[in-house]
């Protein structure tokens, strides 16, 4: 079991060391001179060649890259084109709010889905079971600046309860929340749904019912518990889109997240952010994904017989 | 004195392909203390009769008709929560396959626990000591460790001891065992019906043993009956079923156990019915050695003495044998 | 001779009764049906926007500026005037025909990737999935806008943040696509026959598997879609006054205070497009699955 969880961690650093690779070679492909950038266009050459030798640019590719390596293990990301500052503390500065936008809204999404699940899944003929679709196709079908437009127009322009822009309050976290939460939602309610009806057909809940258990029971017990560990999982593939959804969701809600940032750092051309945030976004997909995992392995005990086997 | 008695019950399914009557005008007494076997190839509906029982026929199948008296009571007419109480409590049931009727994510000792905590109120944490002692009961050895295991972690054998514990927990008056032993290999067999035989003794257990082995369910029946196509071909002493079967299909069975357990292989000739198109007259004729025209035209009737019957036209012309 | 060539023909008999089975059974999904049609009809009309709209959708006309839907203009007029049927017919060749290149690129690349890593097991396969990877454990949107960022805005840019993220989508699919067939008794005789890798390749696995790429192509059309939309509407992608539809739905949404139907019409004009995909992608998988249509 250990051995297998430090074999999936090297395996993680292993796909990291990859994502920055591919993002800093990208980055340094392209023109455009970042020390003429921070220095500001009316600097003087001279002082743009020390800045460039202060920041290391003047050295070979490869060379930075083992730079840059080395500092990440000081966590240090960079310094910023555009502000000069560390690029760490920009985004930290900005993550509490993707991540409360983010949690939010993937609570939301779990409790609205996984319950719609379950009805659906125990009548699929339900209402709730036309509902499931109709999430499931908004989730996956409607573009994310449409639902918060949408969103805004109804509750902001239409019926004044919500505020369309900013961020602090309560009441400016529910329309972002609601917008993410809808895109997560009908996929959560389909897989819940689904795992709910295989889960009435399995064997062991007959075993259930014939020891006289009471309903309650058996759903919660038999049916509801093996069909949460595939939830689990969506969570975490769900992150990523969760984080894309941000993306534009921040950018139309004006959120102060990390994923406005990103949008901001590519308009001003700030690389070393723009890389420190797919550094940042790239750790927190591989710990989802890895914590994911293990707690499968607490939920299912299936799920040790498969590491054994690895 | 009976204990249950099974009258005219008739289970259908409705599929997309058509109606498929399962059980077909059963009828069925088990006595205290008795173990009456079912006997009949898949399709025959000897599982779904064992499933109806306990009111465990799942959708799309459907109980259509018959009456299900258990000490007197009909189990058809009983509310949701009266049967609850009677299931794992008064009538209990054991399947075929082990692995997939045990929850892969709770240890076993758990789901033998819930049993008492069904029917008892008693708190799950008290009931250790009390797991324990039915694991020694049904001879798992090291039973103190063995109720933390997971399904996945013990053997076939196990699982089916378990599945055992679990019905015999609160000294039911009927066990339903669904073939408990065809999963499983022939030693381990021979163990488990040793262990159902010992446990009706001292339990004074009555069984309905389901099987499509005439030899596994002469080893623990008193009366057997045969089925084929969801009606009821033959029935009486499973020692005479077995040294003097009366129906051709009876014998094609009885001929195909005694075969295979020399290590021959001989199955019963032509395919399972059709449960979809059954054959006109005796569902029986296509693959009946005996079979004459008039079996096309055959309508089912048992006919009877005082210890059991058959349904074939062979015997209808002599009357009774 | 005459036994391969009967052999040929009953194996071409065969896959027309297939062909002719999965479009029987796609048109009993009446849903579906409905999405292919309104697929070929926008895509009909994104292809006369080539060369023909009824208005000029870049030339302002101010005196004419946000008007709601009338005869004159079936779905009203922006902020400058602009006729939106007419921007949205021209600027489906920028929406639907991106996503369209860009995903068959990505399809075709990732494709041959994952089937030489499927039928190569080797060190070649390994570096193929690794490097996909790493492609895969960011999300699309924000591998699209990495590349947006460094290659500047507009079409081809646009193109590639597409087309690459989609290479190792497919190259995994079809890999382990390929992994399910390459051991069948047909491959394995190819083998024995001393056929070539790419020959085996393209010959006997490719046909078998090539049901999982088309269903997976349709919904990826959607996904393609999305993505050339948000590039749009955040900026980054086919700029403005370019009409591509998620461009023109984020340059019109400060109008949702005033003028909605500006940023509405192309906004769900997108989201019926790819519920249409969906359910098409829906419906081919079920015609296509073989399990499902042995059961009709």
């Amino acid at each position: 079991m250990l051995e297998a969880v430090v074999n999936r961690m090297l395996q993680a650093i292993i796909t990291f060391i990859g994502v920055i690779l591919l993002v800093f070679f990208l980055i340094r492909v392209l023109p455009g001179d970042p020390a003429r950038l921070i220095a500001g266009f009316e600097a003087r050459p001279e002082d743009v060649q020390n800045l460039r030798h202060l920041l290391g640019l003047d050295k070979p590719l490869p060379l930075q890259f083992v730079d840059y390596m080395l500092s990440l293990l000081k966590l240090n990301l960079g310094i910023s084109y555009k502000t000069g500052g560390p690029v760490l503390n920009e985004i930290l500065a900005r993550l509490p709010y993707t991540a409360e936008l983010a949690v939010v809204a993937e609570a939301i999404a779990v409790f609205a889905g996984v319950s719609l699940g379950i009805i659906a899944g125990l009548k699929p003929r339900s209402f709730a079971g036309y509902l499931v679709s109709i999430f499931g196709i908004i989730g996956s079908s409607f573009p994310s600046f449409l639902i918060a437009l949408l969103l805004i127009w109804v509750f902001a322009v239409q019926l004044h309860v919500l505020p369309a822009f900013g961020a602090g309050s309560i009441q400016q976290l529910i329309l972002p929340a609601i917008t993410l939460a809808l895109l997560l939602t009908g996929n959560i309610a389909r897989l819940v749904k689904s795992s709910v009806i295989e889960s009435l057909s399995t064997n062991h809940v007959t075993t259930a019912m014939a020891k006289g258990l009471s309903d309650e029971k058996i759903i919660f017990r038999h049916i509801l518990r093996p069909a949460l560990s595939p939830v689990i999982t969506i969570i975490g593939i769900q992150f990523g889109s969760l984080m894309g959804g941000a993306v534009i969701t921040e950018t139309i809600f004006g959120w102060p997240g990390i994923g406005r940032l990103m949008v901001d750092s590519i308009f001003s051309r700030d690389f070393m952010l723009l890389q420190g945030i797919i550094v940042v976004f790239a750790v927190i997909f591989l710990v989802v994904m890895i914590s994911v995992e293990i707690l499968q392995t607490i939920i299912d005990p299936r799920y040790k017989e498969v590491y054994k086997m690895k | 004195m009976k204990l249950l008695e099974v009258e005219d019950l008739s289970v259908e399914y409705h599929l997309p392909q058509g109606k498929v009557k399962a059980l077909d005008n059963v009828n069925l007494t088990i006595d205290k203390g008795e173990v009456v076997g079912v006997v009949g190839e898949s399709g025959s509906g000897k599982s779904t009769l064992a499933h109806a029982v306990i009111r465990l026929v799942k959708p799309p199948g459907k109980i259509v008709e018959g009456r299900i008296l258990f000490n007197g009571k009909n189990i058809l007419e009983l509310s949701d929560e009266e049967i609850r109480k009677i299931r794992g409590k008064e009538i209990s049931m054991i399947f075929q396959d082990p692995s997939s009727y045990l929850n892969p994510v709770y240890p076993v000792g758990f789901q033998v626990a819930e049993v008492y905590e069904a029917h008892e109120n008693t708190n799950m944490r008290k009931l250790n000591g009390e797991v324990v002692s039915l694991f020694k009961k049904v001879r798992i050895t090291d039973s103190e460790v063995r109720v933390g295991s997971y399904p996945h972690e013990l053997s076939g054998g196990m699982k089916q001891r378990i599945l055992i514990a679990m019905a015999i927990a609160l000294k039911p008056k009927l066990l339903i065992a669904d073939e408990p032993t065809s999963a499983l290999d022939t030693t381990i067999q021979a163990e488990i019906l040793s262990l159902l035989n010992e446990l009706k003794e001292e339990y004074s257990l009555s069984i309905l043993f389901i099987s499509h082995d005439v030899g596994v369910v002469s080893e623990i029946a008193n009366r057997m009956i045969v089925m084929y196509a969801g009606k009821v071909v033959e029935e009486g002493p499973a020692k005479r079923i077995v040294e003097e079967p009366l129906h051709p299909y009876t014998k094609a069975l009885v001929l195909a156990t005694k075969t295979t357990r020399k290590k021959k292989l001989f199955s019963i000739p032509g395919t399972p019915p059709d449960m979809l198109n059954l054959p006109k007259g005796c569902p029986f004729h296509p693959r009946c050695p005996y079979a004459k025209d008039s079996c096309k035209e055959w309508s089912y009737r048992m006919i009877r003495n005082h210890e059991g019957g058959v349904a074939c036209a062979i015997y209808e012309n002599t009357g009774s044998s | 001779m005459i036994r391969k060539e009967t052999l040929l023909k009953e194996m071409n008999e065969h896959r027309k009764t297939i062909r002719v089975a999965t479009w029987k059974a796609f048109k009993r999904n009446k849903i579906s049906l409905l999405s292919l049609i309104v697929i070929l009809s926008v895509s009909a009309l994104s292809t006369v926007g080539i060369v023909y709209s009824p208005y000029n959708p870049y030339q302002p006309n101010f005196s004419g500026a946000l008007m709601p839907p009338s005869l004159a203009h079936p779905l009203g007029t922006d902020w400058l005037g602009r006729d939106i049927l007419s921007r949205l017919i021209a600027g489906g060749k920028y929406t639907l025909g991106l996503a369209f290149v860009a995903i068959l690129i990505g399809a075709t690349i990732g494709t041959f990737l994952g089937l030489a890593s499927g039928y190569y097991l080797g060190l070649v396969g390994t570096i193929i999935q690794r490097v996909s990877e790493i492609f895969l454990i960011l999300p699309t949107l924000i591998i699209a806008a990495l590349f947006a960022a460094v290659l500047g805005t507009g079409l081809l840019s646009t193109l590639l943040a597409i087309a690459i993220p989609t290479i190792p989508v497919y190259a995994k699919l079809v890999h382990s696509a390929a992994l399910r067939v390459r051991n069948e008794d047909y491959v394995e005789a190819a083998r024995l026959l001393k056929k070539s890798g790419p020959y085996i390749m393209f010959n006997h696995i490719l046909p078998n598997i090539l049901h999982v790429v088309i269903v997976q192509t349709t919904y990826y059309m959607g996904t393609g879609i999305l993505t050339v939309s948000a590039l749009g509407f955040l900026g980054l992608g086919v700029p403005s006054p370019t009409p591509e539809w998620g461009t023109m739905v984020g340059d019109a949404k400060d109008y949702i205070f005033s003028y909605p139907f500006v940023v509405f019409i192309p906004g769900i004009l997108i989201a019926v497009v790819v519920v249409a995909f969906n359910i098409l992608g829906d419906g081919l998988r079920e015609a296509l699955d073989p399990k499902l249509r042995r059961l009709l």
